[in-house]
């Protein structure tokens, strides 16, 4: 026996107005300059996100990722990889350094990111549990708002990409980068020493 | 008897997916253990300015933000840091050169407003293109794509010149027999008896849970609609983000359902972030290409005249590193920087 269906109508309107109606009347009133703009969208909804999502390779990758439940936070350290992976090039590409002290850089930036990330997970592990109470003292004061689902799985990505912000575009050039070249340094400065020390025996 | 239960307890989640239902809260502080508050935080869970914060709008904007744009929101909090926190303390953190830490808060202010500036022109249209084709699978996507990604989805096979295909096909939500609902009835009352939630519970939740009045605080997230006719039904959410036992429709959401809805997030998530990455190396040039500007224009250090001896640029391009710079050499940039400095 099948179970009859509850609240299908009200779905349905929900969504017509949230999606359908919404960008119609969108490009309604922006005039030409919307419509083109919403042409665009459609094109690139068609040419560009639909290739992906039917490719074999990116579905394989979906399944075998399906575990993962902080993918925004992977995300960013790739972002955050990429970032450093420029500053990296640039700094090995300076021809105005001498070529020991282009890997020192280079090594001291790559150290900067691996250090960062490392700290971004572990700050966002630590904080997790209290994110979630939060969560539940928001659901707690927000029970009869119709977009609690869609907020709530907003509240994870949040504090993750909150997280791994502060520690990227904070902690670590403030903190940890300073550290890191005070160690750069002091090692440097350490082989000079012990270079110029061989020197003077040699003499 | 069952069936009647059923029925009223499909209205019951009606209720629950816009409304709540009374008790709602107490069985999600039992059921979801996660939800006890950490030791020494229980006044500040319990706090008034929690709750004015929790209820502002400010912050619903900013979780909604999260949901249909992670990249935006990521770069508006980071303007923030970039352009007052991080610059702040660059600034009164002590050291001897006052220049060094004017070009540190220079890139980061560029990094700040660049990276808000690329997002913009760039990434918003792509989060609005991914949500287009996610709201409306049928249109963009093949029907087996649709299907693998929406379990589900109703299908029946055609035959259009010669050959057998998918079609997708819009329901009255008449999808999964009672004796599979049932079933995940019973698993869910063994899965809480196995987490020893279920003794916890007081006798109005275990009556609740046998005669399936959902347990859980429900929220649907949007149902799918192709022409004008149901694709699918709406998922229910429990209070800790996973999926709930009852579609919008009242029929259960089974494991498959669930796993693919975790696959679509994240794809949503990878087509909507990806392109961040893709433009990563191209922002930091122009980031570093606008750090003069900022110099003259926020720090009111002019463009100097002179080329520098190699040597001194190295010197700087060190002194920058420790006050912050990710060590690039601004010198290339700025010419003669060292003679501007001293």
């Amino acid at each position: 026996m099948n179970i009859s269906p509850v609240n299908m109508t009200n779905n349905i309107q929900m969504n017509k107005e949230t999606s359908f109606n919404g960008l119609a009347s969108a490009a309604a009133k922006g005039g030409k300059v919307a419509e083109v703009y919403d042409g665009l969208i459609e094109k690139a909804a068609r040419k560009m996100v639909a290739p992906v999502l039917e490719n074999s390779k990116f579905t394989q990758f979906l399944e075998k990722t399906a575990n993962i439940t902080d993918m925004p936070n992977h995300l960013s350290t790739l972002g955050a990889a990429a970032t450093s992976g420029f500053y990296v090039r640039s700094t090995l590409k300076n021809d105005k350094l001498q070529k020991q002290e282009r890997k020192t850089l280079a090594l001291n930036q790559a150290l900067v990111f691996v250090v960062s990330t490392l700290g971004a997970y572990f700050a966002n592990d630590k904080i997790g549990k209290f994110v979630d109470n939060v969560r539940y003292k928001y659901i707690e004061y927000n029970q009869h708002n119709p977009k609690l689902g869609s907020r709530i799985t907003g509240f994870k990505t949040a504090s993750g990409l909150m997280v791994f912000a502060l520690m990227y575009r904070y902690i670590s050039p403030v903190v940890v980068t300073p550290i890191a070249s005070a160690i750069s340094k002091s090692v440097r400065e350490h082989k000079a020493a012990k270079k110029a020390a061989q020197a003077n025996n040699v003499a | 008897m069952r069936i009647q239960h059923t029925t009223q307890n499909l209205n019951s989640c009606k209720n629950i997916s816009y409304g709540g239902i009374p008790n709602a809260r107490n069985i999600i502080s039992n059921v979801a253990q996660d939800g006890k508050p950490l030791k020494g935080l229980e006044k500040f869970y319990q706090s008034e300015g929690l709750k004015k914060f929790l209820t502002s709008k400010g912050f619903d904007k900013l979780l909604d933000l999260s949901v249909k744009n992670p990249v935006i929101l990521t770069s508006v909090y980071s303007l923030f840091l970039c352009t007052l926190l991080r610059p702040a303390t660059i600034m009164a953190l002590p050291g001897k050169n006052v220049d060094d830490k004017k070009y540190a808060s220079a890139h980061s202010i560029a990094s700040g407003v660049i990276g808000l500036a690329v997002t913009a022109a760039i990434l918003t249209p792509v989060g609005q293109r991914v949500k287009r084709v996610f709201k409306n699978p049928a249109k963009y996507l093949k029907p087996e794509t649709v299907k693998r990604m929406f379990p589900n989805v109703a299908t029946k096979e055609v035959e259009k010149d010669g050959q057998k295909v998918m079609e997708i096909v819009t329901h009255d939500g008449k999808m999964l027999q009672t004796q599979e609902f049932e079933n995940m009835r019973n698993a869910e009352i063994a899965e809480l008896k196995k987490k020893g939630i279920y003794d916890k519970l007081n006798p109005l939740q275990k009556e609740n849970l046998q005669d399936r009045e959902v347990p859980y605080l429900c929220m649907s997230n949007e149902p799918i609609i192709h022409n004008g006719q149901p694709l699918r039904s709406a998922f229910f959410k429990k209070a800790n983000g996973e999926a709930c036992a009852l579609q919008s429709n009242g029929t259960p959401v089974l494991d498959s359902m669930k796993v693919s809805e975790r696959q679509n997030e994240n794809a949503e998530k990878i087509l909507k972030m990806v392109p961040d990455l893709l433009v990563a190396a191209p922002r930091a040039a122009i980031t570093v290409a606008t750090i003069p500007f900022i110099l003259t224009k926020v720090f009111g250090i002019k463009k100097p005249v002179k080329d520098p001896k190699p040597e001194e640029i190295k010197e700087v391009s060190f002194n920058s590193n420790q006050a912050g710079l990710q060590s690039f050499d601004y010198t290339e940039l700025f010419p003669g920087l060292k003679k501007e400095v001293q």
